[in-house]
């Protein structure tokens, strides 16, 4: 079920079909080994106990790797005591003492596993570095996520926060593809709004004049801003119109029938 | 000069130079990062003329922002820093509750805005980019000395086409994640590069090829290309040949090699490292390894999406008009082949066929 939903899930969440990063597809199980480490011990591939299971693929001498090992050590940091188990994976054809030097200069806490002759990577398929993948409590891949230069801690947290159910699949979809930033002129009625509370302001100090002018400056840029026709309302209430005022009023309910402005100046008004 | 009229002159001058004063002192020591200090920006002096003013300096109300509806001493405002902004420019409560912020913004509006009048657009203190540089001083050096230039830092919205100054949701206060905003750009036909080339429409390339390359499935474009600026053809983030031959030099394919192991052309023999091997007989390796005709990873490979996997192109742009020259590639159960363009048609394989599928 779980393997099912993690297969959907990333299949929604990757925008083009192909080959993924690596070879073993996303619902497949993970083989699990016993590797030696960098430290002269053993370690193994995947946790018993953990919920998640990180691996981080990378290389020596490679400037995305190293920064990926950065990221993750700030990651791993951020998630420590939730049952997550990291490891990263070196080629064991490359240099111990490279590997050593990138470790120290990342900062990563997690054991470093040695796949000699390449045994590891050929098994999952896993041709380019850096790569992180991630498997859930039953060793099932839950995804693949190659190196981007921005947003690859956020990614993988996400990922790793959605396995432990932190979050649940709109909350991982909104990291992996984050909103657009809109600039504050995006929207006509919130930059309506500004007309509005300056009118409001301009109320508050009797400038019935400009207050209707900023009123209605606000209904060119959004003929529909509930609150702007409450203004209006407002300040034609203050200058002793009531039955225009409920003119108003009964436009802004119209459009926003909640409108708090609306609502009180009707009844002000005896409406 | 009347003595009445001096005097009026000398305190104008006192008021004037009091607000100049105010608007350039730094905050106080105590202020962690300079470029961060609270400052006083008053209006234009008299002399300067103002293109655009703030709707309540315009119409004369100083009481909307100050104790006071006094245009020469309209004393302190009526709340601190930001919060008196958001209380009209409502907005900004969901733009800076984003997970990126920009520290100017965070700290002061006025960092940046001059909310009396202004001669730049946005009530801006000075011109968008010169702004911008005034802290960001990397990429402007990265901006005026690079060889290859980016249109986007000098057209349109210049820094904004790309940069939410204020908060955003994708760190270097990105507005999308990269290849969103590059392909919001990149998706016309016909775009010349200024030197001689034609820039491709990606919006139909990546509709029209749907094995895309992992950089541009994780929608990070600056994997491959620097965007303020750079010393490489197409802003690429290392070196990659031009040409569809090249001697085999690894450093020439630094931008490759920064995901993909070297050993996949220098190693002759391997049943490890790459599909594209005839048993263990590594064929990248008799491609790519030559030392003077080698083929380079243009030759078959389309670097942004094809419609073969591992990114096999249908065909090259070989010679100098640029004729396109088919590849002919076939994936087979056992390997692949190639029928007859560059060379006689060849077949490889690297694995056995499955029972299963050969008994059909």
């Amino acid at each position: 079920m779980l393997a099912r939903r993690l297969a959907a899930l990333a299949a929604a969440l990757l925008p083009a079909a192909g080959v993924p990063a690596g070879e073993l597809q996303p619902g497949d199980p993970v083989p699990d080994e016993e590797l030696p480490t960098l430290d002269g011990g053993k370690a193994p591939l995947l946790s018993k106990k953990a919920l998640a299971n990180v691996f981080v693929f990378v290389r020596p001498g490679q400037e995305a790797s190293l920064d990926t090992l950065r990221q993750m050590a700030g990651c791993e940091k951020d998630l420590a005591g939730k049952p997550v188990y990291w490891v990263a994976v070196v080629s064991g054809g490359v240099p111990a003492e490279a590997v050593r030097g990138m470790v120290r200069d990342a900062g990563v806490r997690m054991p470093v596993l040695v796949d000699r002759g390449d045994a590891l990577y050929s098994r999952l398929g896993v041709r380019t570095h850096p790569l992180v993948g991630l498997a859930d409590a039953r060793h099932r891949l839950a995804a693949w996520h190659p190196y981007t230069r921005l947003n690859y801690c956020e990614a993988i947290k996400a990922r790793i926060r959605f396995l432990l159910g932190e979050i649940d699949e709109a909350a991982l979809r909104k990291v992996l593809e984050p909103p657009v930033a809109t600039m504050p002129g995006a929207d006509a009625s919130k930059v309506g709004m500004r007309d509005v509370n300056l009118g409001r302001r301009q109320l508050q100090q009797r400038l019935y004049d400009k207050a209707l002018s900023s009123a209605r400056k606000a209904l060119e840029r959004d003929p529909g801003l509930a609150a702007a026709h409450a203004l209006v309302g407002e300040v034609l209430a203050a200058q002793g119109d009531c039955p225009a005022a409920l003119e108003a009023f009964a436009e802004a309910l119209e459009l926003d029938p909640g409108d708090a402005h609306a609502l009180a100046g009707k009844k002000a008004c005896g409406g | 000069m009347a003595p009445r009229r001096t005097l009026k002159a000398l305190v104008a001058l006192a008021v004037l130079s009091a607000a100049l004063a105010a608007g350039a002192a730094p905050a106080p020591a105590s202020d962690p990062d300079p470029r961060l200090a609270k400052v006083k920006v008053p209006p234009l002096p008299p002399g300067e003329k103002a293109e655009w003013s703030h709707a309540p300096y315009e119409a004369g109300d100083c009481s909307i922002c100050h104790q006071k509806n006094d245009r020469k001493n309209p004393g302190p405002l009526v709340k601190a820093g930001n919060e008196l902004c958001y209380s009209c420019h409502e907005e900004f409560a969901e733009i800076i509750a984003r997970r990126y912020k920009h520290p100017p913004a965070a700290k002061a509006c006025t960092t940046c805005h001059n909310p009396h009048n202004a001669r730049e657009r946005k009530l801006l203190v000075a011109e968008q980019t010169a702004l911008c540089y005034r802290c960001h001083q990397d990429v402007k050096a990265i901006a005026e000395k690079s060889r290859v230039k980016h249109d986007a830092l000098t057209t349109g919205r210049k820094c904004s086409n790309c940069h939410n100054p204020h908060a955003a949701n994708v760190e270097r206060m990105l507005v999308q994640l990269p290849f969103d905003l590059c392909v919001s750009c990149h998706s016309r036909d016909g775009v010349s590069d200024g030197r001689g080339g034609t820039l491709t429409n990606f919006k139909k390339w990546l509709e029209q090829n749907k094995v895309w390359h992992e950089p541009v499935k994780a929608k990070d474009c600056s994997a491959c290309h620097k965007t303020h600026g750079g010393d490489n053809f197409r802003l690429l983030v290392a070196e990659y040949p031009k040409a569809f031959y090249a001697p085999y030099e690894p450093r020439n394919y630094a931008l490759c090699y920064g995901c993909h192991n070297e050993k996949v052309v220098s190693e002759p023999e391997t049943t490890t490292l790459t599909g594209f091997r005839d048993g263990s007989h590594n064929l990248h390796y008799v491609h790519v390894h030559k030392s003077e005709r080698g083929r380079t990873c243009r030759a078959c490979h389309e670097v942004h999406a094809s419609q073969q996997d591992h990114h096999i192109r249908e065909g090259v742009p070989y010679g100098p008009k640029g004729w396109i020259l088919k590849l002919n590639y076939t994936k087979t159960p056992t390997g692949g082949s190639c029928a007859k363009t560059c060379h006689e048609t060849k077949s490889y394989t690297n694995r056995t066929v499955p029972r299963s599928a050969a008994k059909r």
